[in-house]
Formats: C-alpha cells, sequence, structure tokens
C-alpha cells in the first residue's frame, strides 16, 4: 500500500515537513521544487503512516487504494516520477 | 564509514523498529530509519523516532552534574554531587525520618526496566514511602481494575485487532495516538482501518470529531465523562435482551451481583447522562453483542475523566459478558517472557503507605501527584522536605503546577536527574545529567506481558552516552553505597555490590558487574519461555511463538482464581456515579476543557524539537466553531481561558465539529528548558494548560485528577474589536 498526491496539489510542502521517511518529493530544498508542477509520493519508500494526508491542507492526498475515481491515474503519475528520477 | 545498529523506539508504547546508522566512533547518529526487518512493527514509525538524535543532541543538555550557587549552575563530578547529596539526604532522614524524602519519576525512566528497577533499589534504600510517578496522570484507573478484577495491578489484555470484527473505541484518537497505551500494538490503527475494509464494523465514541472519528462507520457523540453511563447502558440493554453469553475462556466471580446493580439503573436517565439516544444505544449494543468477535476498547480519554475508574471497570465487563475475553478477536493475554507480577513489582513494588493529609493509600506502589503539593506545603511530622525528580516534568504534567512550583521552591534539597533542566527542576539544587534512550540498552522485563504478541526486542545501545554522562541506574546505586543505606532495603547486598565491581576491574570479567543485566538474566531464565542469548542473537526483534488464547484463566492472581466482576470499591463507587444527580452547567465556567494529543508531539518533552513541529510549535485552544460565533472569536484570535484555579492566554481556532461546549488544549506545551549555562535565559512553546487543573478534585479510586473534565470559561483579548457576537461564518 501506499499513499498518492493527486492533481489539486498546490505544492504547500507540509506533508514533507510531516513525512517520516521522505519520500516525497521535490522537497523545497530540491532545485526543481520550483518548477514542479505538484509533489509525488514514491511508494516503494512509503510506509503508509497516513501523517501527510493528515497535514494536507486541501486533502490532496488519498490511500492508493480508495482513490476517488478522477485520480485513480495518479497512481501511477506518482510512481512513474520516481522510475523517471532513477533513469535520469 | 559508518554502521547500522537495530533497537527500538522508546519514546511511546508502540516501539517502532528502528535502524540507526552512527558513525564508527559509536558517538553520533547519522540518520534513524524505520527497520522494515523488524517482524512486528516495521509498519510503525513517525518524525518522532526519527529526529530523536536532535533530542539526544539537544542544544541545554546537561552533560555534568551541575550545583546551584546562588542565580547559577556550576559544573561539579558526580563524587562531588554524590557526597553532598548523601550527606544531605542522610541528614534530613535522620532528622525527620525517610517520608521526608520524596521522589517522582516520568515516562522515560519507566521506558527502561533497569533504570527503573534500581530506582525502585534506590527508594527502598531510602526507605521513604512518598513516592510519586506519572501513571497517576494516566494510567492508575487500569491498575486499580486489573488489581481488583484479576488480582495484579498490571495484567493488561491487548485488542486482537486482526481477528476483531466489532471494535468499540472509547477516550481514544488512534489516528495520532496509534493506538498505543497499555497495549503494545504495532500500527494498531492501520490494522483497524484494514479490518474495517475487510467489513469489520468500527464504532468510535468522542466528543469530538477527530482523525478517528471519520473513519467509524458509527461516531457516537457523547458527553464528556460519562462513558460509565454509556458502557452500563450498553451491558443493560445486552442483559435485558439476553444478548449476552457465559464467558468461555475465563472463570468468573459475582456476576450475579454486577447483575443486580445493573438491574438498578434506569435507562432513560443513563442516556440523558451519556447524551447518547436509547435507540441508539439499542443499536451500538445490538452489533457489539451478535458480531461474531468484538472488543471494547478503553484509554487515556476516560482515565482523564473523574469517572474513569469505573468506566475501565465496565469496558472490561462488557467484553466478558459478550464473551470477549481472552477470544480471538477480542481480549488476549500475553503471558509473554518474564513473570510479570515480579517483574512489575520490581518496577513498581506494593507499599502499605497511606498519605499524610488525605490518607489515601498508594496505587501501584505510589501516591498521587495531585498530592504532592500539599505534602510538600503542610508542616508537621512527615512533611516532605527534600525531593528525587527523575525523568519527569510534574509541574507540566500534573495539576496546578503554580501550587506545585512554589512546593518545590520551598524544598531544602530537589535533586533532578534529567537531559535538561526543564519547569519543574526550576528550583534544583542539584541537576545530574540523564541519558537519552540512544544511549541506553536493556530488554523490557515489563512489555513483554502487555505485547499483542509473543515478541522480544534487546533495545541495544546505538550510540554511547555523552561524554562524562553516567547511566541513570549507576547513579542511582552510587548514591545508596554512599548514604550506606542498602539498595532494595536488602541487608549485605551492598557489599555484594562492592564485591563485584572490584571483580569488573580484572580484565575479562566486566561483564559480571552488578546491573541491569543481572536481573534481566535471572528473570528470563525463570521464565522458562525464551532464552536472553535467542533474544539478543535477533537484532531485528524475536517473535518467539505464535498467538494462543486461554492463558489468562491460568495466570488470575486473585484468592479465588477468578476474574472478581465485582469488587465492593468499584460496585459502590458506580452505585455512588447512578445516585450523583446530573452535573449542572457552571454559568461562571460555562466550557469543559479537554485534552488531546498532537502525533509529534509526546507529552513534556518533545516539544522543543525544532525538526518536528515546524508549522505549528504551540498549543491551541480548539474550539466548535459556533461557540465562537457566539463568543465574536475568529479563527486565531487570542483568548484568555481561566478556570477557579488559574488562568492562560492562548490562540483560537476552530474544531472540525462534535459537541458544543468542549474547548480542547493539548496537554504537555509551556514547559521551559533552562540554559544552565545562562541565568534567566530559557525556551518555551505554547501554555500549560494544567495551570487549570485542581489539585484538589480526583477520581476517587484511581485518584487521577480531571485532566479532561475541568470546568473554564473563554474570554477574547481583544474586546474593544468585537463587542458585538458576530455571525459570518468561520474558517474551518
Amino acid at each position: 500500500m501506499t499513499y498518492v498526491i493527486v492533481g489539486s496539489c498546490v505544492n504547500d510542502a507540509v506533508c514533507t515537513e510531516v513525512c517520516p521517511v521522505d519520500c516525497i518529493q521535490p522537497a523545497p530544498e530540491a532545485g526543481e521544487f520550483a518548477t514542479t508542477e505538484m509533489l509525488y509520493i514514491d511508494p516503494d519508500v512509503c510506509i503508509d503512516c497516513k501523517a501527510c494526508a493528515d497535514a494536507c491542507p486541501i486533502n490532496a492526498i488519498y490511500p492508493a487504494e480508495h482513490l476517488p475515481d478522477k485520480w485513480t491515474a495518479y497512481r501511477e503519475i506518482n510512481a512513474a516520477f520516481f522510475r523517471q528520477r532513477m533513469r535520469s | 564509514m559508518s554502521k547500522n545498529i537495530y533497537t527500538h523506539c522508546n519514546y511511546c508504547v508502540s516501539l517502532c523498529g528502528l535502524e540507526v546508522e552512527v558513525d564508527d566512533a559509536g558517538e553520533e547518529v547519522i540518520e534513524i530509519r524505520p527497520d522494515r526487518e523488524n517482524p512486528f512493527s516495521w509498519v510503525d514509525f513517525c518524525r518522532k523516532g526519527k529526529t530523536a538524535a536532535e533530542i539526544r543532541n539537544h542544544p541545554q543538555r546537561i552533560t555534568t552534574p551541575m550545583r546551584r550557587v546562588g542565580d547559577r549552575y556550576v559544573p561539579a563530578s558526580y563524587e562531588e554531587a554524590i557526597a553532598d547529596i548523601a550527606q544531605r539526604l542522610n541528614r534530613i532522614i535522620e532528622r525527620d525520618g525517610a517520608d521526608a524524602v520524596g521522589s517522582y519519576h516520568g515516562n522515560p525512566l519507566g521506558h527502561n526496566f533497569g533504570d527503573s528497577n534500581l530506582h525502585a533499589g534506590l527508594l527502598a534504600a531510602i526507605g521513604t514511602g512518598n513516592r510519586f510517578w506519572v501513571g497517576s496522570l494516566d494510567q492508575n484507573s487500569l491498575h486499580v481494575v486489573q488489581e481488583e478484577m484479576f488480582g495484579c495491578e498490571l495484567m493488561s489484555v491487548p485488542t486482537d485487532v486482526d481477528d476483531c470484527e466489532c471494535f468499540l473505541l472509547m477516550g481514544m484518537d488512534p489516528a495520532v495516538s496509534r493506538f498505543g497505551w497499555i497495549e503494545i500494538i504495532p500500527g494498531g490503527w492501520k490494522r483497524v482501518l484494514e479490518a474495517r475494509d475487510r467489513g469489520a464494523d468500527l464504532i468510535v465514541v468522542d466528543p469530538r470529531v477527530t482523525s478517528s472519528s471519520k473513519e467509524a462507520r458509527t461516531h457516537v457523540l457523547i458527553e464528556p465523562g460519562e462513558d460509565w453511563a454509556f458502557l452500563l447502558a450498553l451491558i443493560k440493554i445486552i442483559v435485558d435482551e439476553g444478548w449476552n453469553r457465559e464467558p468461555e475462556a475465563v472463570p468468573v466471580n459475582g456476576l450475579d451481583a454486577f447483575f443486580e446493580l445493573v438491574g438498578e439503573a434506569d435507562l432513560d436517565d443513563l442516556s440523558s447522562r451519556c447524551g447518547v439516544s436509547v435507540e441508539q444505544l439499542r443499536d451500538v449494543a445490538e452489533r457489539f453483542a451478535k458480531a461474531r468477535t468484538a472488543a471494547c476498547v478503553s484509554h487515556t480519554g476516560l482515565a482523564h475523566s473523574g469517572t474513569g475508574t469505573v468506566g475501565e471497570w465496565l469496558s472490561q465487563l462488557l467484553n466478558i459478558i459478550t464473551n470477549r475475553m481472552d477470544m480471538p478477536g477480542g481480549k488476549r493475554y500475553e503471558r509473554g517472557y518474564v513473570d510479570l507480577p515480579k517483574a512489575w513489582s520490581m518496577m513498581a513494588p506494593k507499599s502499605k503507605h497511606r498519605s499524610r493529609l488525605r490518607n489515601l493509600p498508594t496505587v501501584a506502589g505510589f501516591h498521587s501527584v495531585a498530592e504532592l503539593a500539599d505534602e510538600i506545603l503542610t508542616p508537621g511530622a512527615g512533611q516532605i522536605r527534600a525531593m528525587l525528580i527523575c525523568s519527569g516534568n510534574p509541574v507540566v504534567s500534573g495539576p496546578d503546577g503554580d501550587r506545585l512550583d512554589k512546593a518545590l521552591s520551598e524544598l531544602e534539597l530537589l535533586v533532578a536527574v534529567d537531559i535538561v533542566q526543564r519547569e519543574s527542576h526550576r528550583h534544583a539544587h542539584w541537576l545530574i545529567p540523564g541519558t537519552h534512550w540512544l544511549e541506553r540498552e536493556g530488554l523490557h522485563l515489563a512489555f513483554g506481558s502487555i505485547m499483542e504478541k509473543p515478541f522480544a526486542q534487546y533495545g541495544n545501545r546505538c550510540v554511547k552516552p555523552k561524554a562524562g554522562v553516567r547511566e541513570e541506574w549507576r547513579f542511582f546505586v552510587d548514591l545508596a553505597l554512599k548514604m550506606k543505606r542498602p539498595l532494595f532495603g536488602f541487608r549485605g547486598i551492598n557489599g555484594v555490590v562492592r564485591l563485584s565491581r572490584a571483580l569488573a576491574k580484572i580484565p575479562g570479567l566486566r561483564k559480571f558487574e552488578f546491573g541491569p543485566a543481572w536481573f534481566e538474566w535471572l528473570m528470563v531464565a525463570a521464565g522458562r519461555r525464551v532464552k536472553l542469548s535467542e533474544v539478543k542473537r535477533r537484532p531485528h526483534g524475536y517473535m518467539y511463538d505464535n498467538k494462543r488464547y486461554g492463558d489468562l484463566a491460568r495466570s488470575l492472581r486473585t484468592t479465588s482464581k477468578k476474574i472478581e466482576c465485582a469488587p465492593s470499591i468499584l460496585m459502590d463507587e458506580c452505585r455512588r456515579l447512578l445516585a450523583a444527580p446530573m452535573p449542572k452547567m457552571d454559568p461562571e465556567f460555562p466550557f469543559c476543557m479537554v485534552s488531546r494529543r498532537n502525533r509529534e508531539s509526546m507529552n513534556s518533552w518533545m516539544n522543543e524539537n525544532a525538526r518536528l513541529l515546524q508549522q505549528q510549535r504551540s498549543n491551541q485552544v480548539e474550539m466548535h466553531v459556533e461557540d465562537m460565533t457566539d463568543l465574536g472569536l475568529e479563527d486565531g484570535d487570542p483568548v484568555r481561558v481561566s478556570s477557579p484555579v488559574g488562568s492562560i492566554e492562548l490562540t483560537v481556532t476552530a474544531g472540525t465539529g462534535g459537541r458544543r461546549g468542549i474547548v480542547t488544549i493539548p496537554h504537555g506545551w509551556g514547559s521551559r528548558i533552562f540554559d544552565v549555562n545562562a541565568p534567566g535565559r530559557y525556551s518555551r512553546w505554547g501554555e500549560n494548560r494544567n495551570r487549570l487543573v485542581d489539585g484538589q478534585r480526583i477520581d476517587p479510586l484511581s485518584q487521577t485528577p480531571l485532566l479532561n473534565m475541568t470546568r473554564v470559561r473563554v474570554e477574547s483579548l481583544e474586546p474593544a474589536a468585537r463587542q458585538a457576537p458576530t455571525r459570518r461564518a468561520v474558517g474551518q
């Protein structure tokens, strides 16, 4: 299981402060934070603790298995962000 | 180069497995991660554990004994500190008797068995009955109920979460607390949600809307402090409808007498007391009683309510009469790896001592913090003149902190053992360095029996104590030796300790030195369930057996060898509550203050961690949005909250719903951390809401103050700005 950030993310980054395993990227200290459209959760590192979902001010984070229908694509979008990083 | 050391976190009882990366010298932590190979707890981890090295490397950390000279502190050696403290304590004991020396200790000490045990050894050497502890602020109700029903003050029955099909959760917010109390269930909340997604029923009872209640199938909005009435109503409905079942796994005594009491209660009366309709009570009772498996789980919220001991007892009885006790999917007893009553008595030795002023007995061997200030301030034979405070902060954790602060200022001798100088140590004559759990080691002998599965993990030392710092237990032993009073009160033992220390100087014999390891080895060997070497061999922890049911019946310590369902003190107190008139609202103090926990905060000792709580490093007053509108308040406005014993100022924020008339303020905030090297310099975040709590009003059985049921008044601090209440919406 993992949590997933969906398209309504506003890059508030409060989730990066509460994540105990730093699996939400890009964090504000990273260069690409300035240009990223949204933040992403690495499904391989996420420990499913729900801290990010509780902290998110706009409820843009869901457990992967409870994603609203219109956001289901974001499970893959989150995972793909980290796959691309590994390649680059 | 670096290496990984595996241990478990020791902030809360989730005991999350940790992978701690340290430098080669074993002096500094590089990073702390969750230990994904821990078979018990890897699913749980939070930022408190992740940032533990920040607290260990606290900028105000005390690394040498410090003696007060005027208004400042000067460093001293351990030898100087121990000699001076021993001489002054002996003088006070010879003049006024042993009870003139009091003690208080907090959770961080309790989390290390060796330190707790040798602390008890020192107190027995001193011979004082004036022992106080943090348990009287949260867990005493459970100790009273377990002693009365099971015959042992610690005989916890953790929730069998994975097989449970109906959860009735009371006085807890596990989405924040992770389900831990006197039951260790790693990932407990996550597993409850998984069970719910498989079809389990989830009923959350809480006067507030919380992250947990939002996940429930039913949220029961109860009147605060009336959990006992709610539980008694459920039991009454179940008994009247004939839905109760004979307990299969445990022998019981006194059920008929208890049912007689149930017969005396009136359902409509109970319903109006707890503010839950008869219809909803029936619905919950039926779902709970008819579920294939179910568990009623009650935690701290009840303990703080003034009626929590009766509530806790009724919670156990609800489980007993529906056959949930020591049954799959109900509440399961884990007998652990040692003889639990023995291990518990080493941490919390029983005592027949009664308090001088209120003539109250001890609970688990300790008196209530609610009595401490009076026992120091009131002159007469047996008055406390010296205190030893170990890893504790009772001015912030306990009731009416202003009065306790005044009391501590009048002591002849105050010795504080801790990693930093906190609010309660303000008047200390001696500050003795403490250790952080990253610097300690040990197998906790009492935790094995409150775990939900047969699991043992040796807490490995990750880094050395800061240079010059001795472990707490060494200080306790050294002090008893210097006072020439026998550790544990056993004549001759000090000689054994000295001999073992002399022998340990011989190369190869160091490991035989007297210390906590002696007790670990003896207790685990006598427990005959696991070998200590087998536990130590598995750094990620050892799941040494399969879960089994039925051990509770064999482990009961009551004279009847049965669970006592109708102990007279609980029956009497329940009848007293039934006969008491319903509490009336006090127009002068119209709100009820309750507590809550922040996930990134742990009682009174982590709020200063800069890597936690980055956005909101303070507590706030949370109120119902309509109550705020009535008072003309908006989110973020400053308010004064007052009770008959004190007042504090904080900003207000709108809650997410729930009952009106409730003011929620997290506890543990507002403790100053002093800089011992710069008199007058300190840091502090938030406000100590327990300054509003009266030390005179307590649950008569657990002696716990009403941390959750204090009546308060809320006033805007900007009266000129908005005189008339406005009707605009307040942002959530």
